[in-house]
């Protein structure tokens, strides 16, 4: 599509202006983190040393990690790191928590753009089927299996695809991210599947796309069931439209008018629910990963949160939050894009 | 007379609704000569939308069937023509513009896009040249910096361009048959009367006939050279305007003719009694006679056959089967 030159300008005017309201947001992010982590009760220094320590180790261990300090010192201590982009020590691992981010966010990110692939791509075709050959057999088979997708409870499907693709057919991995034989492509994005395409290693991108496969299906599934229902109705809303009697009255294919006329307008409600079901994702992926053994984000998080490693929380807090935030800015441009009512 | 550009024969379709089957159009009958604009006016649910899309085999199957009869394009029935070829007709010898200017054009696609599309379909032009023949065509239906427009979205423009740039879209495949669906239904007056305008002008310049679906006798008596009246599903007169205006047959083009309100009449609005009879299970007989105040004993039994009465004077009434003229008087 060849988009005039004034509307890329007010575009990007229009992408800066949301970058700048971006500040606000995740600053209200790290206080709202920061005042409920600290809500929680429980000591983590006490955590930390363990039930044996004595008193004075303890009393340390507080005072190394600021812990000692009234919470706005505390608060103002993690800004003032985040403005030079430190985000702390974990009081956990004793790593610096950007490390610990490097190291396992990208697989949660793999993860959930994985399954957010697997929504569009399975579920836009299978939605668009439906809608064409409305009360066919074809339509009812997308509407038992959208049905199965938003009524099966995660763990249990989880369960079921190992059972059947790991242990009985063992077609697919069953667990991490690559075989353990395998070395890791370099290190680019840190999502091994992109890494492996982008050094041409066709191998590893193989191990780790069929790693990938049953978690990303895991949790896209009930994603999947809700876009597919969403793009079918929208796009049985858009075919009865004049312009669709208009395209047929003109003479074009029927390929043409539901792919070129109906499609693009049956999109509009579908990018909404894609940007919602990011965030969504990328919070269910922790039990995913858990019962895959996914080496993610997922269990890190949840080991910080029961020690009280309130960097790490932090730290994860803003970087999750930062993903949706972008992935929001993300979905309004493509509104812009294919909605021309829509003008910033 | 010249042959027949488009000859309508017998058509009868059915639309299954939850209470059963209507029947829409019955044995409805028409025909156009090239260069012909032919009104055809009646109520609201008439069936006159319904016969113009089963002229483009456009009404959806299911609910949707057309039964019976033919409908001769240029001596092929297009009833009988495969998809595809029947794709090569839409657009390109028949086109077609509806009452609704705004959602009758895509509104996430630029007008150039709309377009352009049908130019390369139909003309296999390319795109600079697809280009140029869409604004050329912009500029006929006067329609001010051309190159502009088609870069605009519909919804950036008014009622009247959208209407314009439907008839130049339209009308850029060169079509032998326009059907028009009440194009001048949604705009002002001051932009109905330069719509009927330029489409009366393009038909008399390009020789294409035109079949102007209405329900206002004014537009009929200020655009047509001929009139088909339908009344619930079936034709039930044609003649030529000055003709129908002059001397009315049916009742019920009687009934329409006294309902347009006019200077003389301003005191008091004439109206005909009743409603449209559900199609579902349509009165017996002339389908018009529970509203009919004419109506004689063979009304309500016998459904009366449309039969000429004059030169392109055809009339489906029992009054005036085998009459002379000078037998009945207007109510």
């Amino acid at each position: 599509m060849k988009l005039p030159g004034r509307f890329l300008m007010t575009l990007l005017l229009y992408v800066l202006r949301r970058l700048a309201y971006m500040a606000p947001v995740l600053l209200g992010v790290t206080v709202l983190a920061f005042l409920i982590s600290h809500a929680i009760p429980g000591d983590p220094a006490q955590l930390i040393a363990g039930p044996k320590a004595s008193r004075e180790t303890v009393e340390n261990i507080r005072r190394t990690h600021g812990l000692d300090q009234p919470l706005p010192a505390q608060y103002w201590r993690f800004l003032h790191g985040l403005s030079q982009g430190d985000l702390g020590v974990s009081i956990r691992s004793h790593r610096p928590v950007l490390e610990d981010i490097r190291d396992y966010l990208p697989a949660t990110l793999e993860l959930t753009l994985a399954s957010l692939l697997l929504c569009l791509g399975l579920g836009i075709p299978l939605g668009i089927l439906a809608a064409v050959k409305r009360n066919t057999v074809v339509d009812h088979l997308t509407r038992v299996f959208s049905v199965i997708g938003v009524s099966t409870p995660v763990f249990w499907l989880g369960l079921m695809l190992l059972l059947v693709f790991y242990r009985h057919l063992g077609w697919l991995p069953g667990s991490g991210r690559l075989d353990v034989t395998m070395a890791a492509p370099l290190r680019i994005t840190g999502m091994y599947t992109v890494d492996a395409l982008l050094a041409g290693d066709w191998q590893a991108l193989r191990n780790a796309a069929s790693h990938l496969l049953l978690p990303a299906f895991c949790l896209s599934y009930v994603y999947l069931a809700i876009i597919t229902r969403i793009v079918r109705s929208s796009m049985i809303a858009v075919l009865g439209q004049d312009y669709i009697v208009t395209a047929r009255a003109n003479g074009l294919s029927e390929a043409r008018v539901v792919l070129k006329h109906a499609f693009k307008n049956s999109l509009i409600p579908t990018v909404t629910i894609v940007g919602l079901s990011f965030g969504e994702l990328m919070g269910g992926a922790i039990l995913t990963e858990t019962i895959f053994s996914w080496p993610g984000m997922g269990k890190y998080v949840v080991d910080s949160v029961n020690y009280l490693d309130f960097p790490a929380i932090m730290g994860f807090t803003l970087m999750v939050s930062l993903a949706y935030v972008c992935v929001n800015l993300a979905v309004d441009v493509l509104y812009a894009a294919i909605n021309p009512t829509i003008r910033y | 007379m010249s042959k027949q550009l488009l000859d309508v024969q017998g058509l009868s379709v059915t639309f299954t609704t939850h209470q059963g089957t209507a029947r829409v159009l019955e044995k409805v009958s028409l025909s156009l000569q090239a260069g012909e604009i032919l009104g055809l006016v009646g109520e609201t649910g008439c069936g006159k939308s319904v016969l113009a899309r089963s002229i483009l085999r456009l009404i959806p199957q299911p609910p949707g069937r057309i039964h019976e009869g033919r409908i001769m394009f240029q001596e092929k029935n297009l009833l009988k023509l495969s998809a595809r070829a029947m794709r090569s007709v839409r657009g390109r010898c028949i086109s077609m513009i509806f009452q609704e200017p705004l959602s009758s054009l895509n509104p996430v696609f630029t007008i150039g896009n709309q377009m352009r599309e049908m130019a390369r379909l139909h003309l296999g032009l390319g795109r600079e040249a697809a280009n140029e023949h869409c604004a050329a065509m912009l500029a006929r239906v006067r329609l001010p910096d051309a190159r502009g427009l088609l870069r605009k979205y519909p919804h950036e423009l008014s009622g009247g361009q959208r209407q314009r740039v439907m008839i130049a879209m339209e009308l850029s495949c060169g079509p032998q048959l326009l059907l028009a669906d009440e194009p001048t239904t949604a705009l002002d007056v001051t932009v109905q009367g330069q719509i009927l305008q330029i489409i009366k002008e393009q038909a008399a310049q390009r020789d294409m006939a035109v079949l102007l679906i209405t329900h206002d006798m004014g537009v009929v008596a200020q655009t047509c050279d001929r009139v088909a009246v339908m009344y619930a599903g079936v034709v039930v007169e044609t003649a030529t305007v000055a003709d129908l205006f002059a001397r009315p047959e049916h009742p019920y083009t009687q009934g329409l003719i006294a309902a347009i309100p006019g200077r003389e009449r301003i005191q008091q609005l004439l109206t005909i009694p009743g409603t449209v009879p559900d199609l579902v299970t349509p009165p017996p007989g002339c389908r018009y006679h529970p509203r009919c105040v004419l109506r004689v004993k063979n009304c309500n039994r016998i459904e009366p056959e449309l039969s000429t009465i004059g030169a392109q004077h055809a009339v489906a009434c029992h009054l005036s089967a085998g009459k002379p003229q000078e037998n009945w008087r207007r109510p």
